[in-house]
C-alpha cells in the first residue's frame, strides 16, 4: 500500500467515524427526550397520587404523542445508519443517487446546521442508478459539502443535484460564494479518492456550483 | 428562602419543555429556548442564575454560548448536557464547566436538580425541595 492509498483509507475511516458519531448523537437526542417525555407522566402520576393535583389528559395526550413521535424519528435514523454502513458491504454497486444524497444529507444535518448551513437535496424523478463504489461516492459527497460549507454564499444554503449527461452523471453542489477562486479547486488530498471513483470534480462559477463527474457505469 | 432561576438552551425543543416542567414540579423556575440568540435576548430581559446549556447547538456551540453569557451576565453559573461522548468533547466540557458540571444526555432529572442546587450554594443556602413529586 502506497502513502498515498494509507492516507485515503485513515481519510475514509475518519469520515465512516465522523457520521457515526453524529448518527449517535441524533440517537442520543431522541433517547433524551422520550426520557424526559416519560419522566414527566411518571412525575405528573405522582403528583396526582400524592399531592392530589389533578391530572390533565390533554397533556398525557400529548406527552404520549412526543414519544411516538420520537420513536418513528428514531427508526428514521436507525434505517439511515443501517443503509449508511452497507454502503461498504461491495466494491462496485448499482445504487440510486438521490436516495444516497438524501441519507447523507440527512445523516450529516447535525454537522451542517452546527456551522449555519441548510442542504436541500433536489430529487431526480426518477432517480438516477449509477454502477460504482458506494462509500467512496459517499465520501466524495461529504467532502463537496464539507469544502462547500467553507465557501458557502450569504444565504448559508446548499442545493444537492445528480443529472445524467450521455454516458456520466454530474453531481452539483450549488450555493457556493461568487467569488470562490477556481484555481484552490479541487483540494490535492482529493486526488485518489477521485481516481477510485475515475471521476473529476471541476468549478462551474456561472452556476455558482462545484461538479463531480462521474461515469454512470463504473467498470469492476 | 432562595429560588432559584435557570435558562436552558438546547436544539431540541420537546426535550426543553419536558425538562422546564420537570423542574418547575421541583420548586426550580426555568425558562427555555432552542437557539444560541433566544438564549442571550432571554438573560438581557431577565436575571438567571444558572444556565444548562447543550454542548451542540446549531451555528454556535454551548461553550461559546458560555461566553457570551458571561459578558451579559458575569455572575451566572454553567452546567453542560451533551449527546456527544468524545474525549476531546469531554476534555473540552470539564475544562469550562468543571468535571462535576458536565452531564451527559440522557440526564437524570434528580442528578441535574441536586448539580443545580450544588452549584449555586456557594451563592447561599440550598432551597428546600418543594413540590417534589
Amino acid at each position: 500500500m502506497t502513502q498515498s492509498n494509507k492516507e485515503t483509507t485513515v481519510d475514509g475511516l475518519r469520515f465512516f467515524g465522523r457520521m457515526s458519531a453524529a448518527i449517535s448523537h441524533d440517537l442520543k437526542n431522541t433517547l433524551s427526550i422520550m426520557n424526559e417525555s416519560a419522566g414527566l407522566i411518571e412525575d405528573l402520576a405522582l403528583m396526582a397520587e400524592n399531592k392530589g393535583r389533578p391530572l390533565d389528559p390533554q397533556r398525557i395526550h400529548q406527552l404520549g404523542a412526543t414519544i411516538k413521535r420520537q420513536i418513528q424519528r428514531n427508526d428514521g435514523i436507525v434505517r439511515n445508519m443501517n443503509q449508511f454502513a452497507h454502503s461498504v458491504d461491495h466494491s462496485f454497486k448499482e445504487i440510486g443517487l438521490t436516495a444516497n444524497l438524501q441519507m447523507l444529507s440527512t445523516i450529516c444535518r447535525r454537522l451542517t446546521d452546527a456551522r449555519g448551513v441548510a442542504v436541500a437535496v433536489t430529487p431526480s424523478d426518477p432517480d438516477i442508478g449509477i454502477v460504482t463504489r458506494p462509500f467512496h461516492l459517499l465520501h466524495l459527497v461529504w467532502l463537496l459539502l464539507a469544502w462547500a460549507m467553507d465557501h458557502v454564499d450569504e444565504g448559508k444554503r446548499l442545493s444537492l443535484q445528480a443529472r445524467s449527461v450521455q454516458d456520466h452523471v454530474h453531481l452539483e453542489c450549488r450555493g457556493i460564494a461568487g467569488a470562490t477562486a477556481a484555481a484552490a479547486f479541487p483540494p490535492a488530498p482529493w486526488t485518489e479518492l477521485l481516481e477510485l471513483l475515475a471521476a473529476r470534480v471541476e468549478m462551474d462559477t456561472a452556476q455558482q456550483a462545484i461538479v463531480a463527474v462521474l461515469p454512470r457505469r463504473m467498470a469492476a | 428562602m432562595k429560588s432559584i432561576r435557570v435558562l436552558l438552551a438546547d436544539d431540541e425543543e420537546e426535550l426543553v419543555t419536558a425538562l422546564v416542567e420537570r423542574l418547575a414540579l421541583r420548586g426550580i423556575e426555568a425558562d427555555g429556548v432552542s437557539t444560541c440568540e433566544a438564549a442571550v435576548a432571554l438573560l438581557r430581559e431577565k436575571r438567571y442564575d444558572v444556565a444548562v446549556l447543550d454542548v451542540k447547538l446549531p451555528r454556535m456551540s454551548g461553550f461559546e454560548l458560555k461566553k457570551q453569557m458571561v459578558r451579559v451576565a458575569p455572575h451566572m453559573k454553567f452546567i453542560f448536557i451533551t449527546g456527544h461522548g468524545s474525549y476531546a468533547s469531554f476534555q473540552e466540557g470539564t475544562a469550562e464547566a468543571g468535571r462535576p458540571y458536565y452531564l451527559l444526555k440522557p440526564v437524570d432529572i434528580e442528578l441535574l436538580v441536586a448539580k443545580i442546587r450544588e452549584i449555586t450554594a456557594a451563592d447561599g443556602p440550598p432551597p428546600e425541595k418543594e413540590g417534589a413529586p
